[in-house]
């Protein structure tokens, strides 16, 4: 069979009415325009992050020993303002390599003496919760005007980060609850629109770390189960497992949503995860299923990547003999292993039915 | 059709004019140029329905295998003082050849058979540790995961299987590590030769790695295990290198020589992975290696110099960040090029 290209898959979509008009004549206008702008890498993305907040770091350290760290709250706040509309300028006027990189690296000093200066200005009882409002209204000011993905990521998932560890000390569960509503909503409500809108996705994916942060036990210090309790955790489970089974829903193909008693089966499942298990493994598993299902590849890979920890989490917290523990283990791993048997025998029926959430 | 068509508008013929694939129309898809019932459509006519259902089985069967060696391993382990002898080496010994056998029976293409002989390699090592309780030998840890390797290293051969290939390195790792620890005697020591050796055989593992997926000796040829092995090889050269630079410069036989099979291992790894297999994420993380060793250097050469002075953390500071664009403008070059060679 001859190989079809991209060209004729998109002329097909548009003669079965998939694609509009004006889509394609975008899609023309856009490819003819960006064939010489490869597609962002992610993980060239990491190492830029990484090496920004090394030259950030560097940078902001040298110009505070200049002034010999001779600071008031306010001039640290002042300074830290200064380094930011640098970097926002550097960053939006200019289009060299070079300035770019240095903005974002001036911005994360930027970061790092305004929150400083917020910490000193509201004094130690208040430190957490002022750095986390700063954190905030940085991150909600600079997202419309730092059009940066990694930026806009990076500064949402500094607000969750900075959320957990204020709402750890002293604990408040609502707060750490209603960022979890927030963060779940969010993420499902951009990652499930029918057309993606590239502005937004930063933001579901730092709702999308933020959630893996908020409901993992992940402190400042990594993972230290011990220290990490969310207060009624039973909230948190209500709110993902509402949106596990939303996930499950958009996920599955048309003639398997149709069925009465697989549903029943889904539900009581999930109901299930929810009563007996932790938010942990709920986040993971509704950003597997979204991800998968909604044709971001990431965000499934996060939801995977978190499940192993969720569930040694899980395991370890249990409150049962260390006996009671390993069979519980070893039941789960059985029960898993017999879903996937019986659902290779029953498979070949609904397959062929399966033309929604098939994602490469 | 009168629409405007693609290739006639004089759009790229490099992206448009490629074989459709899934990855493509999801790149459009992310660009908001289309939607998500169009990406749909499309995954169902390149054949991606059957995807769901893969996926799926994948992650109950690696989530459900992991879970029970976790029990059994645990189960064992925690209830060793109440079980008798024969339970405790009986057990693990039943399991190891009961997992083998089943590989065997089930077929070790076959993604059960493979999920059962890693289990059986699992379990051989809480056998060999079994056997270590109940016979106090005396021998050390490394003496464990020296046995461990070698009792599976047959059928590891056999199994034409990359994640048994991994598992069989990462026990020779850690053994390595151990012995380093717990019986490596002057001068060896005070070297850094266990991290050259380290080294050279992850470079000898992805030089394997490369035969046995050319030669077809792999079942299926894959590239990820080298996206976990060329990291671990660079950790292993620059962990080791960075240190000795900041600390004392390139001093002694031993750190010169790991310094040359940086080197080397950076040309070889530049022509193998730009040239032959157009690999752009081990590109970059050798370009990320050779920033972090050279921002290393310049730590150096502020401290021969003894340049103390405030401003040289911001001379650093920005030398990184003249780095970092450079790393990023080279990548983006050989993905351009990469792109226009596809």
């Amino acid at each position: 069979m001859a190989k079809s290209t991209t060209t004729d898959l998109l002329r097909r979509l548009r003669a079965d009415g998939h694609i509009e008009q004006r889509d394609l004549e975008a899609i023309c206008t856009r490819a003819g325009s960006t064939s010489m702008q490869p597609k962002a890498l992610w993980y060239l993305q990491v190492f830029l992050l990484f090496g920004a907040l090394i030259a950030g770091i560097l940078c902001t350290a040298g110009f505070a020993a200049i002034f010999r760290g001779d600071f008031t709250d306010t001039a640290m706040l002042g300074f830290g303002a200064f380094y930011i509309g640098v970097a926002v300028a550097l960053h939006r006027l200019t289009d060299n390599l070079f300035l770019s990189h240095l903005a974002l690296a001036l911005s994360i000093g930027g970061h790092g003496f305004f929150l400083f200066g917020v910490s000193q200005k509201a004094g130690h009882d208040d430190a957490l919760v002022a750095i986390f409002l700063g954190s905030l209204v940085l991150c909600a000011a600079l997202y419309p005007i730092y059009r940066m993905t990694l930026h806009r990521t990076a500064s949402c998932v500094l607000v969750f980060v900075l959320a957990k560890i204020a709402s750890n000390d002293p604990p408040m569960p609502i707060v750490c609850h209603v960022l979890v509503a927030v963060a779940t909503a969010t993420s499902a409500w951009i990652l499930a629109r029918r057309r993606c809108r590239p502005a937004l996705m930063p933001l579901a994916y730092g709702c999308v770390i933020g959630l893996v942060i908020l409901t993992l036990p992940i402190s400042e210090r990594g993972l230290w189960f011990e220290e990490f309790a969310m207060q009624r955790p039973w909230i948190a489970s209500i709110v993902l497992a509402v949106a596990l089974l939303f996930a499950l829903h958009r996920a599955a193909p048309d003639g398997v949503r149709t069925q009465a008693r697989l549903a029943i089966i889904v539900v009581g499942g999930v109901l299930a995860l929810a009563v007996l298990t932790m938010p942990g493994i709920l986040a993971a598993l509704f950003l597997a299923v979204l991800g998968h299902a909604m044709w971001h590849p990431i965000v499934a890979w996060i939801g995977l990547g978190s499940l192993p920890i969720a569930l040694w989490h899980y395991f370890y917290s249990l409150d049962q003999t260390y006996a009671q523990k390993s069979m519980t283990l070893v039941a789960s791993g059985v029960l898993l292993l017999a879903a996937r048997f019986v659902m290779s025998k029953s498979g070949n029926t609904t397959t062929t039915s399966a033309s929604r959430g098939d994602v490469a | 059709m009168s629409d405007t068509e693609p290739a006639a508008t004089g759009a790229s013929e490099s992206r448009l004019d490629r074989e459709a694939s899934i990855g493509a129309l999801r790149e459009l898809f992310h660009d908001g140029l289309i939607s998500r019932d169009a990406l749909e459509a499309a995954g169902a006519e390149l054949g991606a329905s059957l995807r769901w259902r893969f996926w799926i089985d994948r992650v109950l069967l690696v989530l459900g295998t992991t879970l029970l060696l976790a029990g059994l391993i645990s189960f064992i382990a925690l209830h060793w003082h109440d079980l008798g002898r024969a339970i405790k080496l009986g057990g693990p010994a039943i399991l190891v050849v009961a997992a083998v056998l089943s590989a065997v029976w089930v077929g070790l293409d076959r993604p059960v058979g493979r999920a059962l002989l890693f289990a059986g390699s699992v379990l051989v090592g809480l056998f060999l540790g079994a056997f270590g309780q109940v016979y106090q030998t005396g021998a050390d840890a490394w003496e464990l995961f020296r046995a461990w390797w070698l009792l599976i290293a047959l059928w590891v051969v056999a199994s034409r299987h990359q994640e048994q290939w991994l598992l069989l390195i990462a026990l020779i790792d850690v053994m390595i590590a151990m012995w380093y620890e717990q019986a490596a005697r002057p001068p060896w020591i005070y070297t850094v030769w266990p991290w050259v050796l380290t080294a050279l055989l992850h470079v000898a593992a992805l030089v394997g790695l490369h035969f046995g997926n050319a030669k077809r000796y792999f079942v299926t040829p894959h590239a990820w295990p080298r996206w976990l092995l060329v990291p671990a090889t660079l950790f292993l050269f620059v962990g080791p290198l960075s240190v000795h630079v900041v600390d004392k410069g390139l001093d002694g036989v031993d750190v010169w020589v790991l310094f040359l099979a940086y080197i080397g291992f950076l040309a070889v790894g530049f022509w193998y992975c730009r040239f032959h297999e157009r690999d752009l994420f081990s590109l970059t993380c050798l370009g990320f290696s050779v920033v972090w060793l050279a921002t290393c250097f310049v730590f150096r050469v502020a401290r021969v110099f003894e340049l103390r002075d405030v401003s040289m953390l911001l001379f650093v500071g920005l030398i990184v960040a003249a780095m970092l664009t450079g790393l990023v403008a080279w990548v983006r070059r050989i993905q351009k090029q990469m792109g226009s060679e596809a």
